[in-house]
C-alpha cells in the first residue's frame, strides 16, 4: 500500500531532509511523518514550501511499510534514505585511513 | 599553458564576489531557491541526492602542478578528501557546504581556476585530445584554439540561454582521442590541399536521450575563420533551435530534422554577414594564443634509452606491462606520454583523494615540467617524461596507486557517479565498475582481452558514455528496481559508431556474468589474437553475443 511522507534537501548542506510530525525536519526517514494519502500530505508539503530558510525544493515521496519500517518505493530514494554514510561504506570510502579524519 | 591577464583575473575574482554576495541573500531570505538555483548553477553548484555537488571547470583539461595542489587543498578542506575527474575533463567535489563554495570559488580564483561554463544551457567547457601538443599523429596543437573558444565564449551575452547546453571538442589529431562526433561541435585541425591550416566543422552529434554521430558541415574552415563560424553555427542553432521541448532542444535534433546540408547552407549565410567583422582573428592573434602553448625546452636525448631497454628486458614484469600498455610514444626523441590509471580496484572509477592530488602535482613537477592533463576517459596524462625516467616514475606511481596497466583495456572503465550520487541517475553505476573490475582484475585475463572500452552511465543523459563504449550498460528504473541494457559496438573513436541494444535489461547482479559471457564470446569468435572486440562485433554482428549473454547454454 503507497503511503506518503515530504521531503526535501537542507539549505546549508544538502542533506537529505524528511518533515516530521512536529513539522521540525529530520535526516531520519523512520521519524519522518506518514500518511495514508496524497490528500493528506498535500497541506504539508504547502508548509514546508514555506521553510525555504532551512530546506530546498520539498516534494511528496512514495513509502510503503514493511515490518513496521518506512521504505520509500524507488531505488532513488532508498540510497537517499539509507544516508551518506551507507554510500561512503559502499564506496569504500570508509575503510580509507588517509580519509578518516574528513569522512563521515 | 594560458595565463591569465588582469581582465581575466578581474572577471574571475569578481564572480566569487558576487556568488559570496548571492549565497549570503539566499541564506538570510533575500533570494528564493528559484532565484537561487539559476545563479548557483551557473556557478557549477548542483544539488545532488545527499549534498551538494560543485564542477570545477578545466580547460581543456590541463592543470599545472599549482592548480592541482589548489584543488588538493580544497578537496582537504572543504570536502571529504577525494574528489572525481568528470569526461567532460572536469573535477567535481561531492560534498561541499553551500557557505564555503565562495570560499572555494575565491581559492580557484587565486590559481586562475572558476566553475563557470560547468552548467546551463551555455557553451560548456571546452575539451580536447589529452595528448594535445606531443601527439605523434597532430596537424597541429589544438589548445592554442580550445583557448580562442573559451576566451570567445565565457560570458558570451548572446549565447547564456542557449536552447540546451552546448559542447565543444577539438582535436589536431589524425586518430580521435576526443570523441569529437559525439559533441554538438567537433572541430578537427586539418591542412587542405595547399597547405593551409584550419578545421573541419562536425556538427550535430551527441549522446543521452537521442544519440547521433555529427556529421561534417563544412570540411575546411580558414584558421582565421574559427570564432566567427563558431559563432554563426551558434547564432543559426540560437536562432532555429527548439524551445518548447527539452529533449529536443540540443542542436543535434536541429541539425537532423533540417539536414546537414540545409543547415550548413544558413550557417554559411550567416557566416557570410560576420566574418570579416570584429571575430576576424588576425595572423598576431592566432600567434600569440600559440605562444601560450609553446613546447617546454626538451633535452636533446637519444630515442633508444638503454636504461629502459635494461629494465624492460630484465624481470621486471610489472613495469614490462605498464610500459607496454600505459606508455605512449612522444614525438620527441627519448621522451614519452604517461598515462596515469586512475582506474583500480581500490577506488571508484576517476575518483582521487587529496592526497594523490599532492603526489601527482609533485610527480608532474620532477617529471613532467609541472603540467598534467585530465583526460575524457577520467584518467591523467603526463605528456613530457623523459624515457630514462619511466623506472622511477614507474615505482613512484605505484605507491600512489595511478600504475594499473590498464590503460584502453576492460577495466578502464568510463563511469558517471549513478545513483550514489547523482538526482538524475536511475541506477547505481560505480558498484556494477566495481563487480566488473574485480571479475576482471586478473591482469592475465585483461591482456588477452587486448583493448576494450567499456562504459556505463546510470541513466539516460550518458555521462558515462554508454553509448560510444565498445561495450556499453546503461542504468535504468523498472518499477523502481534498477535494471541494465546491455550495449555493443559502439566507439568514440576516429570510427565513431553507436552502440546497439542487446536484448532485454538485466537486474544488477546479472550484468557482471553477462559482460563476461560477451568477452568469453568474443574471444572464442575472434578471426585471430589480434582482432579488437569492435572488429569482431562489426564483422559478426549482435547474435552470437546476444545468444552468449541470454542463452548460454545454447552457445
Amino acid at each position: 500500500m503507497t503511503l506518503w511522507t515530504v521531503t526535501a534537501n537542507h539549505l546549508s548542506d544538502g542533506s537529505v531532509a524528511y518533515l516530521r510530525a512536529d513539522r521540525a525536519w529530520t535526516q531520519d526517514l523512520q521519524h519522518a511523518w506518514v500518511g495514508a494519502t496524497e490528500a493528506d500530505a498535500a497541506p504539508l508539503l504547502a508548509w514546508a514550501r514555506g521553510q525555504e530558510h532551512l530546506i530546498c525544493d520539498p516534494y511528496l515521496l512514495e513509502v510503503s511499510r514493511d515490518a513496521g519500517r518506512v521504505v520509500p518505493l524507488s531505488a532513488r530514494e532508498r540510497i537517499r534514505a539509507e544516508g551518506p554514510e551507507a554510500t561512503l561504506a559502499r564506496l569504500g570510502y570508509e575503510r580509507r585511513p588517509e580519509l578518516q579524519r574528513k569522512v563521515g | 599553458m594560458y595565463q591569465y591577464d588582469a581582465f581575466d583575473q578581474r572577471l574571475v575574482e569578481e564572480r566569487a564576489a558576487q556568488f559570496r554576495d548571492q549565497v549570503v541573500r539566499r541564506i538570510d531570505g533575500r533570494l528564493t531557491e528559484d532565484e537561487f538555483k539559476p545563479l548557483r548553477l551557473q556557478n557549477g553548484l548542483y544539488m545532488q541526492l545527499h549534498a551538494y555537488m560543485l564542477r570545477i571547470a578545466i580547460p581543456y583539461g590541463l592543470l599545472s602542478s599549482t592548480q592541482m595542489r589548489a584543488l588538493a587543498e580544497i578537496t582537504r578542506e572543504y570536502d571529504k578528501g577525494y574528489a572525481h575527474w568528470t569526461t567532460r575533463q572536469n573535477l567535481q567535489l561531492n560534498w561541499p557546504r553551500l557557505e564555503d563554495v565562495p570560499k572555494i570559488l575565491e581559492a580557484l580564483a587565486k590559481v586562475q581556476m572558476h566553475a563557470i561554463q560547468t552548467s546551463g544551457n551555455c557553451i560548456r567547457n571546452i575539451t580536447s585530445d589529452p595528448y594535445a601538443g606531443v601527439a605523434a599523429d597532430e596537424v597541429a596543437d589544438p589548445r592554442p584554439y580550445c583557448e580562442l573558444l573559451r576566451q570567445w565564449s565565457t560570458f558570451h551575452p548572446e549565447f547564456a540561454f542557449l536552447p540546451r547546453k552546448f559542447k565543444f571538442a577539438v582535436t589536431g589529431g589524425a586518430e580521435d582521442r576526443a570523441a569529437i562526433a559525439v559533441h554538438d561541435i567537433g572541430i578537427r585541425v586539418v591542412r587542405n590541399d595547399a597547405g593551409e591550416l584550419g578545421f573541419s566543422f562536425l556538427v550535430g552529434g551527441g549522446q543521452g536521450r537521442t544519440p547521433l554521430i555529427a556529421p561534417v558541415i563544412r570540411e575546411f574552415v580558414p584558421e582565421l575563420d574559427l570564432v566567427s563560424y563558431a559563432e554563426a553555427v551558434l547564432r543559426t542553432y540560437n536562432r532555429l533551435g527548439r524551445r518548447d521541448n527539452k529533449y529536443k532542444a540540443r542542436i543535434k535534433i536541429l541539425v537532423k530534422q533540417e539536414g546537414p546540408e540545409a543547415f550548413a547552407r544558413q550557417v554559411d549565410e550567416e557566416h557570410a554577414r560576420i566574418k570579416d567583422g570584429p571575430l576576424k582573428l588576425t595572423r598576431e592573434d592566432v600567434d600569440a594564443f600559440r605562444r601560450f602553448f609553446r613546447p617546454p625546452i626538451y633535452e636533446v636525448l637519444p630515442d633508444d634509452e638503454p636504461a629502459l631497454a635494461g629494465a624492460l628486458l630484465g624481470k621486471q614484469r610489472g613495469f614490462s606491462r605498464w610500459f607496454a600498455q600505459n606508455v605512449v610514444e612522444h614525438r620527441q626523441p627519448g621522451y614519452a606520454i604517461v598515462n596515469l590509471s586512475c582506474k583500480s580496484k581500490d577506488l571508484p572509477p576517476g575518483d582521487v583523494t587529496a592526497d594523490q592530488m599532492d603526489a601527482v602535482a609533485d610527480l608532474a613537477d620532477r617529471y613532467s615540467f609541472g603540467g598534467v592533463v585530465v583526460t575524457h576517459r577520467q584518467n591523467l596524462v603526463f605528456t613530457d617524461v623523459r624515457k630514462r625516467d619511466l623506472p622511477a616514475l614507474y615505482a613512484e606511481l605505484l605507491e600512489h596507486g595511478f600504475a594499473t596497466p590498464n590503460f584502453g583495456k576492460l577495466t578502464d572503465i568510463i563511469c558517471c557517479p549513478g545513483l550514489d550520487y547523482c538526482a538524475l541517475a536511475n541506477a547505481r553505476s560505480i558498484s556494477v565498475a566495481a563487480e566488473l573490475t574485480a571479475r576482471f582484475d586478473e591482469l592475465s585475463q585483461v591482456y588477452d582481452v587486448g583493448d576494450l572500452h567499456l562504459n556505463i552511465s546510470g541513466c539516460i543523459n550518458a555521462c558515462g558514455h554508454h553509448h560510444v563504449g565498445h561495450i556499453g550498460i546503461l542504468g535504468i528504473d523498472k518499477n523502481g528496481v534498477e535494471h541494465y541494457q546491455l550495449m555493443l559496438g559502439g566507439s568514440s573513436g576516429t570510427d565513431a559508431s553507436l552502440g546497439r541494444v542487446l536484448g532485454r535489461a538485466l537486474t544488477h547482479d546479472e550484468v557482471a556474468p553477462a559482460v563476461e559471457r560477451v568477452v568469453l564470446a568474443y574471444l572464442s569468435l575472434r578471426a585471430t589474437d589480434e582482432e579488437p572486440f569492435l572488429e569482431t562485433y562489426r564483422r559478426l554482428g549482435p547474435m552470437p553475443f546476444k545468444e552468449a549473454v541470454y542463452e548460454p547454454h545454447h552457445a
